[in-house]
């Protein structure tokens, strides 16, 4: 098995993150060589360029070999300027070429081509894709995000997640105390622009996102005691859902959004699924039994939840339908498996939490073989979460005593490590995307 | 009643955080303005109620009124049973106190799966104090899972100080 480390170093924004680690865990067939021009017409070497951001997005993304900056031959703005047979010499199939100019008054015009170099086999480039932006110049990161997914779905055929979001649980101490401060974070999916929706000094678990990605349900302990929370993303603005005698957990919308499917224990010591109607707050009782049964993640037609329960003794997936409340057990595979999440448009794989000999690990679920591929080869990892289009899977992890977010491809090919700047991030959420 | 209830402080909630969906490349400049302002005040120090359950395990006769479980169990172990008549023989006396029984589990694997684990080990106390006499409307528990481990660190003794049930008093009667 060939293992490479890089560790890359960005400097994009204060506020992000110090580092980025790149760990290609398998030796990876086909990725696309492709390189990323300088977009600054003035400073090549500019660290907050956008090439350098849409760079490091295809780079994440698992399905391309991106040319570090440093090796670039030229720095061409123009299509007209670009020779293919240079750029092939290099190994690659593809450049992407743009030019970032301030128009005054802080705006930005931003003109971006996407070239293939080997069509026809001529030594002019063909034009994939070529697009013209003004931008107020502190929106250069969305739109370079909004780059990647042409760029990403140009050249294979899906759409890219690079404009999708990630919402996660920060937690950091508070000087001179014990006790620490649970923040309800927001970020783009690179990690930046992260902000907080809500921070408690008591914990706050398990975000999800609504199917129009504009609701966040979590639960707070706020009152000291468990409750579901719907927090609307771009006002802060938020509803009590749920605030039952003991569990309130594990929350998720419906794919119509009309739903929360949740974890309630009513007063008593076990969990059961249930659905709580978001219009009028009644109860559906979806599963009745004396053990833990939790974690509900809904099918994409709206008609099953997976869930995990360990009435077998030791937690697995199980699986119930909504109309006939017939549960039937999922994973015969492994002693712990929890967490589970169909991978989007997929109704017969799905992403999981399994333990094996090193620990807790992110795996996929194969409903028609009944196998199970473990995707990391850490030991305290959590909350796995995929991607809208279901090439990545989000989760938590620990990095030298440190928990940090981490993103896995979905063939386990490509693993890349967030580390925040500050406190632990944990139990991430990928939001829905264009998918 | 103590001092104050001590709710968490909620110390920021309103954040715009606008969507930029771009519904095509020509025209999505205004669908970008994203990211507007945020409104995070971070408010004054929050209050805790350490020196309170010291104050209040000194008049129980304990050292920490705290019950720890063996990996994976919610068994009450003899050695923490004088933590359970102390607890009882006041509840019983002064029939205003109310506790919270917050249950608690090690950090490996599903946050939400220990949710039900420290459910357990907390009902299981409130279930062997209501044998020995206390009204259970003196009680309420709470499970908070993984999310407060007591020892950071990933060994042994990090997680058995970890698997625990925390008895404090709501109200002293």
């Amino acid at each position: 098995m060939k293992k490479i480390l890089f560790s890359l170093l960005f400097f994009f924004s204060i506020q992000a993150m110090a580092a980025l680690d790149i760990e290609i865990t398998r030796g990876v067939v086909r990725m696309i060589p492709i390189a990323v021009a300088s977009f600054d017409v003035n400073n090549p070497n500019n660290p907050n360029d956008m090439s350098r951001i849409i760079a490091n997005d295809l780079n994440h993304s698992g399905q391309f070999k991106v040319m570090a900056a440093s090796q670039l031959p030229q720095q061409p703005h123009d299509p007209d300027v670009v020779s293919s047979d240079l750029w092939k010499s290099l190994g690659l199939d593809n450049l992407v070429i743009g030019k970032a100019v301030p128009t005054g008054a802080g705006q930005l015009q931003v003109n971006t081509t996407l070239l293939d170099l080997f069509h026809n086999n001529q030594s002019t480039p063909t034009v994939l894709t070529q697009q013209s932006y003004t931008i107020p110049s502190n929106e250069s990161r969305a739109l370079a995000h909004h780059i990647s997914d042409l760029v990403y779905e140009k050249l294979t055929g899906e759409k890219g997640v690079f404009s999708t979001r990630l919402a996660y649980i920060r937690v950091t101490p508070i000087p001179n105390s014990r006790h620490k401060y649970y923040s309800l974070m927001v970020s783009d999916v690179d990690g930046y622009n992260a902000k907080p929706l809500l921070t408690s000094t008591q914990p706050i678990m398990s975000p999800s996102w609504s199917p129009d990605g504009k609701s966040i349900a979590y639960v707070s302990f706020e009152t000291k005691l468990a409750q579901i929370f719907v927090s609307d993303v771009a006002t802060g603005k938020r509803r009590l859902i749920s605030s039952f005698p003991g569990i309130n957990g594990a929350p998720a919308f419906s794919p119509d959004g009309r739903y929360l499917a949740a974890a309630l224990s009513l007063g008593k010591t076990n969990p059961n699924i249930y659905l709580i109607s978001l219009s009028g707050g009644q109860l559906t009782q979806l599963t009745n039994d004396s053990s833990i049964n939790t974690e509900p993640a809904w099918s994409a037609d709206g008609r099953s939840l997976l869930f995990t329960s360990d009435r077998g003794g030791s937690p697995q997936i199980y699986s119930v339908n909504i109309g006939t409340q017939q549960t039937q057990r999922m994973t015969y595979v492994g002693t712990y498996n929890a967490s589970a999440s169909y991978l989007p448009g997929s109704n017969t794989k799905f992403s999981l939490l399994t333990r094996n000999n090193r620990g807790f690990n992110v795996a996929i679920y194969d409903l028609q073989s009944g196998t199970m591929q473990i995707l990391t080869q850490g030991s305290y990892i959590e909350s796995p979460s995929p991607a809208p289009n279901g090439r990545m899977i989000v989760y938590s992890t620990q990095v030298g005593g440190r928990r940090m977010l981490g993103m896995v491809s979905s063939n386990g090919q490509v693993n890349i490590h967030l580390p925040g700047t500050v406190g632990e991030d944990q139990a991430p959420a990928w939001s829905p995307g264009p998918v | 009643m103590k001092a104050s209830l001590k709710w968490a402080m909620i110390l920021s909630i309103a954040v715009a955080l606008s969507a930029c969906s771009s519904k095509s490349d020509k025209e999505n400049t205004s669908a970008m303005s994203g990211n507007g302002a945020m409104a995070a005040g971070v408010g004054g120090n929050p209050e805790f109620e350490d020196s309170e359950d010291a104050r209040m395990a000194k008049i129980l006769g304990i050292e920490k009124n705290t019950v720890y479980f063996d990996f994976d169990k919610d068994v009450i172990k003899a050695e923490y049973m004088p933590i359970l008549d102390a607890n009882a023989n006041y509840l019983k006396k002064h029939p205003n106190a109310r506790i919270l029984i917050a249950g608690n589990a090690d950090p490996r694997g599903s946050r939400e799966y220990n949710i039900g684990l420290g459910q357990r080990r907390a009902d299981v106390v409130r279930q062997r104090l209501t044998m020995m006499g206390v009204n259970a409307n003196q009680m309420r528990t709470v499970s908070y899972g993984s999310e407060k481990p007591a020892v950071p660190g990933n060994d042994e003794y990090a997680y058995s100080q970890d698997r625990r049930d925390d008895i404090t008093y709501e109200v002293e009667g």
